[in-house]
């Protein structure tokens, strides 16, 4: 938690620091949907993952060139945990943090009353498990949700449209696939199980963005 | 009014062995008044209470602060009854004066304003009997709780109400004369000239009363506000019932005289072996905790004073002192007793807090202080029942321990004495908390079976009636098959439920069905039937068990599927349940009809939950004796019936009625039992389908029990309940008998007031037969008779984990062949030396057993044992050859007896922050404190020997200290020693797991001591 912390305390900073030089600063809301993996075990077949959940956050971007812009993105994700099999349900309670850089490009100049853009970049993406553990959970045979938390390198993509409310306001409706190696602290395997490797989280968001 | 073989047979047991010893102290204050107390009532607003001198024609004022008179108010003569208004503003007197000549001018009330002390009278013409105020409810409101309230007043012919305020007194109905005209004849008590009582329930909603009591023919009612309407019932018994009256708060439930009613006039339990009294009687409900406290003639009850140390000549009570009772609110099942200075003769109240009980006594008034209780001296021991067991492969003396402590924590006194030759008790006095030790010499014990010994325990400053601990030594020879299970009280019926493999077993003292698992023999609960339960039957779909008790016109219904009871089944007026049978149409219910003293057979409909009297038995009449029994066959085609006057009778389920009834012997007792094959059998006289005696069977003595088993059956008799019961599984109904063989004990013998006993019940599921016997129940191999094989011993292990490591105090799993003919485990502390006829040596010395069986022995090694050891198993074929195993100074070992959903097997170490195993879905983190429980640790400081219990305050530590690590870790130990409050083979350690540990998905936990070590894996997370 600690971790997090700085890590806000950082983009605050920055944020700070970088006032008065063409920079656009957002806050944005929306929801995050995670795709599950598949489990093979010698017990049988099961999937595992996050449970859809709500997501907020802020960015804070600098207008680089007449179409570039750069972008440094936090979101918090409410993401439950769960292995699943057959009609057996185990879950427990889990979030995350997202911290990352995108470039964007957009396809009006700055200016325009509408722009579309679209955006690449990577950061990192902090996993974590906060249910209550116990000594029997369901499908144990498959894995273990675990009370943990897990750092992950994560590289992302996306696209979206911004529009002027009124001058220096923006609203912006976009949405980012969020790209992990699939957690295994946080969902541990069962001895034999075999895991997909890759997490996609699409998170589409709605934001209100400031520009000087 | 009927009274149980059983009880008085242990009565009567411990009186010719030794007098109870008597206590010096009692419990409550008396305050005497100079007069004779008829009435009281309670004032909490100003703590007083008002007390009617009926005799000195006054009211005594009682500070219930320093419980003295304080004033006195004079008032018109004879004031008889007393109420408080809801709001404490005034107070009603009823005086009496049913001179002779009549007084009309002195039957009245007086009504004082207490505010004032202002008195304002009424004459109500005849004498008026009683009075008690409820709540007022408006024709479409709710009960005023707040204000004065009415009166409802009782005169020899009427009912009315006074309002306090206005002095109107109104007609609510008229009944015939009540009462008896003075002067009377000495001794004769208030109650006794009145011969009516009334009470309020706790809000004020219902009135109850009682009128003619005393007498045959007693009226009950009751007066419900809501509705203004009065209901009464005529009621008889015998005894008859003194007018007390006590209401629970809503007026559901009354105790009217020793009868505690429903709603609905029905009995839900009478007060059993009541005695015929004068005066005696008084109760009141404390509806807060679901009790009754109260005082109830019986055996154990003087008739009156003095009230000596000893019995007064001739007195048929064991004991000279009245008593309190507490009981149970549903079934009178008492809970406790405390000896009190005098009797209670009238109405007893108690105060809202419950704290405090006011009784009308024969000096006046007695000042119970019960929510006080704790700090009076009591005696309370942990055991009904001690058992001893000795057996043929080890004659040397045994001991037993049972705890002595005062349930407040006092120290409190106290002597133990026994005239049995070789018992000793020690201590034999001192102060509690002390753990006393009983020491049998098996040589003093001629008896091979069991005797039952009472322990007499008393104490010059306890108030309470000290249960009699029963010691029971069994001392059986070799040749004497079966294994006891000790359970303590009065064992009325046996049942087996082969489907669930289950068997029940009533036990009427403590009111209750106990319920056993057949392949344990461990009780799995224990649920409550209705007062003094006597006989059950199993519904013919098997899902319901129906228990007939002889003091209540409730017949228990259980579900068994749930194990829950359910609404039970209300009897005719004035029936109470003693036998009970069902079939493929009908269940049938032999019971006491109070109405004339005889049994009738009612009809039961589980479905609607109705029961009705059958106008006729078929063409005969249904008239039967009170202890008659039935016995439905397994098919459900027949119930026979069994009278002890020698009459049987035939219930055909096809016909639905009675077909066949003879009179062919003169009397008949003991066992019965009704075939699948037209066959029946009493006593040990055969009957054929059409009842028509065929002979008798074979047997050794008075029958105890006989269950059929398809043609044939096993049968279980005994000379005489001193000597060892005697089984025989008969394969026809012939007079052969078929290999007779001893039990270990005696069985339970039929009585002249309990002719009938069912006490076998057979298992195939569990291949046992149960049998009621002295100390309980005894479980026998159904093959008990076959030759068997010498033991034979084929692997020593740790209990905990199955490793060979064993050590000295550690618990050890003995596996082999023939290691005992049953399966039995024990939950006797200290744990016998000898289970199911098995005994367990090591180097010539017997060890304590948990756990026998024919392939399995659970056993703990004692501390005094190391190196190279010899065992040997002794069982009735024989002794096992020596196995010789090393017993090394430690050997850890973590139990791996957890479960957590379908996963068993699991390391019993637990994560103290949320109390559960450590599996891999609930890891070691790091800062956690693990709790490992595990056996092997070897001896402790200080020391607790094998068998024992640890103290549950004592903390002792292993002598060899343990080191634990995690992975490259090592754990800080908070402490490595026994259990407290377990067996002293159990260890714990409480280990804290460093910040910082390696984490993984199996790390080594490994536990070393100097004589050897364990390792498990575990997952780690940080």
């Amino acid at each position: 938690m600690r971790r997090i912390a700085v890590s806000i305390l950082f983009v605050a900073a920055l944020a700070a620091s970088c006032f008065g030089q063409g920079w656009e600063f957002g806050g944005s809301g929306g929801a995050g949907f995670l795709s599950n993996v598949n489990v093979s075990s010698p017990a049988g077949s099961a999937t595992a993952g996050f449970e859809s959940g709500g997501a907020f956050g802020g960015y804070i971007g600098q207008n680089l060139y007449p179409h570039w812009s750069g972008e440094l993105h936090y979101m918090y994700l409410q993401n439950d945990l769960h292995i699943d099999s057959g009609g057996t349900n185990a879950r427990f309670s889990g979030n995350a943090h997202v911290l990352h850089y995108d470039m964007l490009y957009h396809t009006n100049r700055k200016g325009s009353k509408m722009q579309a853009f679209a955006a690449v970049g990577g950061g990192m993406k902090i996993f974590r498990g906060t249910g209550a553990e116990a000594a029997y959970q369901p499908n144990y045979q498959f894995g273990y949700l675990t009370k943990a938390q897990q750092l992950k390198p994560m590289g992302d993509f996306g696209a979206g449209l911004r529009f002027e409310l009124k001058p220096h306001v923006f609203m912006r409706l976009e949405f980012r696939d969020y790209i992990t190696p699939f957690p295994s602290q946080i969902i541990a395997p069962a001895p034999g199980a075999k895991y997909g490797k890759i997490l996609n989280d699409v998170v589409p968001m709605a934001s209100i963005s400031y520009e000087k | 009014m009927r009274y149980y073989g059983f009880l008085i047979l242990i009565a009567s047991s411990a009186l010719t062995i030794a007098p109870t010893p008597l206590p010096a102290a009692t419990f409550g204050t008396v305050v005497a008044v100079g007069g004779q107390a008829s009435d009281e009532a309670l004032d909490e607003t100003r703590g007083l209470l008002y007390i009617a001198n009926f005799t000195a024609n006054r009211i005594d004022v009682m500070s219930t602060a320093t419980n003295t008179i304080q004033t006195s108010i004079n008032v018109a003569a004879q004031p008889g009854s007393l109420a408080l208004s809801r709001d404490a503003q005034y107070l009603l007197v009823a005086h009496f004066n049913n001179a002779t000549p009549p007084v009309p001018s002195g039957n009245l009330l007086t009504l004082i304003h207490l505010s004032d002390n202002t008195q304002r009278t009424f004459i109500t013409g005849d004498p008026p009997l009683g009075v008690a105020f409820f709540a007022t409810v408006p024709d479409n409101g709710s009960a005023n709780l707040s204000g004065p309230g009415m009166a409802l007043v009782v005169t020899t012919t009427g009912f009315y109400t006074l309002d306090p305020a206005s002095g109107i007194l109104q007609v609510v109905s008229t009944l015939t004369n009540l009462t008896v005209a003075t002067p009377v004849p000495v001794p004769t008590f208030p109650g006794q000239i009145l011969q009516t009582a009334l009470a309020t329930s706790g809000d004020g909603t219902v009135i109850w009363g009682i009128g003619g009591a005393g007498t045959g023919t007693q009226v009950i009612y009751q007066y419900h506000a809501l509705t203004h309407s009065l209901y009464a019932e005529g009621y008889v018994s015998s005894p008859p019932m003194l007018p007390r009256v006590s209401v629970n708060n809503d007026g559901s439930y009354a105790m009217v005289g020793w009868i505690l009613m429903n709603s609905s006039f029905q009995t839900q339990s009478k007060y059993p072996n009541v005695v015929t009294s004068t005066n005696v009687t008084g109760h009141a409900f404390d509806s807060a905790h679901g009790i009754i406290y109260g005082q109830i003639p019986d055996l154990s009850q003087p008739s009156g004073p003095p009230y000596t140390a000893s019995p007064a000549a001739g007195s048929t009570s064991s004991v000279s002192l009245p008593t309190l009772l507490t009981m149970a609110s549903d079934n009178l099942t008492v809970t406790g007793r405390v000896y009190i200075p005098e009797n209670i003769i009238g109405r007893t109240v108690l105060n809202s807090a419950g704290t405090t009980l006011y009784a009308i006594s024969d000096s006046g008034v007695t000042v119970f202080p019960v929510g006080s209780l704790n700090q009076a001296h009591r005696l309370a021991s942990d055991h009904e029942d001690v058992m001893v067991s000795t057996t043929f492969c080890d004659r040397s003396a045994v001991q037993q321990s049972f705890t002595l402590s005062d349930p407040g924590g006092n120290k409190t006194d106290f002597t133990i004495s026994t005239a049995q030759p070789g018992v000793t008790v020690s201590p034999s006095s001192g102060m509690t908390p002390a753990t006393v030790t009983v020491t049998i010499d098996p040589g003093q014990f001629q008896t091979k079976g069991t005797m039952a010994v009472m322990l007499n325990i008393g104490s010059s400053t306890a108030v309470n009636v000290v249960p009699t601990v029963r010691l029971l030594v069994s001392n059986p020879d070799e040749y004497q098959r079966g294994s006891v299970v000790n359970v303590p009280g009065t064992l009325t019926d046996i049942m087996p439920d082969q489907a669930r493999n289950r068997f029940y077993v009533l036990r009427q003292d403590n009111n209750e069905l106990e319920i056993f698992d057949g392949s344990t023999n461990q009780r799995i609960v224990a649920l409550r039937t209705g007062t003094t339960p006597s006989m059950m039957t199993m519904s013919s779909d098997g899902n319901y068990l129906l228990v007939a008790n002889d003091n209540s016109q409730l017949i228990s219904v259980f579900d068994l599927n749930a194990l829950q009871p359910v609404s039970p089944i209300v009897l005719p007026g004035g029936h109470y349940g003693h036998s009970i049978a069902a079939s493929n149409n009908a269940v049938l219910v032999l019971a006491n009809n109070n109405a004339d003293g005889t049994g009738v057979i009612d009809s039961l409909n589980l479905a609607l939950r109705t029961a009705t009297e059958l106008p006729a038995l078929g063409v005969f009449q249904n008239k039967l004796s009170t202890t008659a029994v039935l016995a439905g066959s397994p098919n459900g085609n027949n119930i026979l019936v069994a009278d002890p006057d020698g009459t049987v009778m035939l219930y055909s389920a096809a016909a639905n009625t009675f077909t066949v009834a003879r009179h062919d012997l003169q009397a008949l007792s003991g066992a019965f039992a009704a075939s699948s094959y037209n066959t029946f059998v009493v006593g040990s006289n055969v009957f054929n389908a059409s009842l028509v005696p065929q002979g008798t069977l074979g047997s050794s003595g008075i029958t105890s029990g006989f269950a059929f088993t398809g043609q044939g059956g096993y049968q279980l008799a005994a000379a005489s309940q001193s000597t060892a019961g005697v089984i025989q599984n008969l394969s026809s109904l012939t007079g052969q008998q078929n290999s007779p063989t001893a039990v270990v004990e005696a069985p339970v013998l039929p009585t002249l007031l309990f002719n009938f006993t069912r006490t076998v019940a057979p298992m195939p599921s569990a291949g046992t037969v149960i049998a009621l016997t002295t100390s309980g129940f005894t479980v026998l191999s159904s093959n008990y008779a076959a030759a068997t094989a010498p033991p034979a011993i084929a692997s020593v292990q740790n209990a905990a984990d199955g490793s060979t490591s064993v050590a000295p105090g550690g618990l050890i799993s003995v596996y082999g062949s023939q290691l005992s003919a049953n399966s039995i485990a024990t939950s006797q502390i200290p744990l016998p030396t000898a289970m199911g006829q098995s005994c367990l040596v090591v180097n010539g010395t017997p060890i304590p057993l948990l756990f026998v069986s024919a392939s399995q022995v659970n056993a703990q090694l004692p501390l005094n044992m190391g190196g190279n050891v010899s065992m040997s198993i002794h069982t009735p074929a024989g002794i096992s050859n020596n196995y010789n195993f090393v017993v090394a100074s430690s050997a850890p070992a973590v139990f791996l007896s957890g479960a957590a959903g379908p996963e068993t097997g699991l390391a019993t170490i637990f994560r103290a922050d949320n109390g559960q195993l450590v599996t891999p879905t609930n890891p070691v983190h790091g800062g956690d404190i693990l709790v490992i429980y595990l056996t092997g640790m070897g001896p402790t400081s200080p020391e607790v020997q094998a068998g024992q219990q640890t103290p549950p305050t004592l903390l002792t530590s292993v002598m060899e200290t343990p080191s634990l690590s995690l992975g490259t870790s090592g754990l800080g130990i908070q402490y490595a020693g026994l259990v407290p409050g377990y067996i002293s083979g159990l260890y714990q350690i409480n280990a804290v797991v460093p910040k910082g540990v390696v984490a993984g998905s199996s790390v080594p936990l490994v536990i070393s001591q100097p004589g050897g070590s364990t390792s498990l894996n575990v997952r780690v997370v940080n």
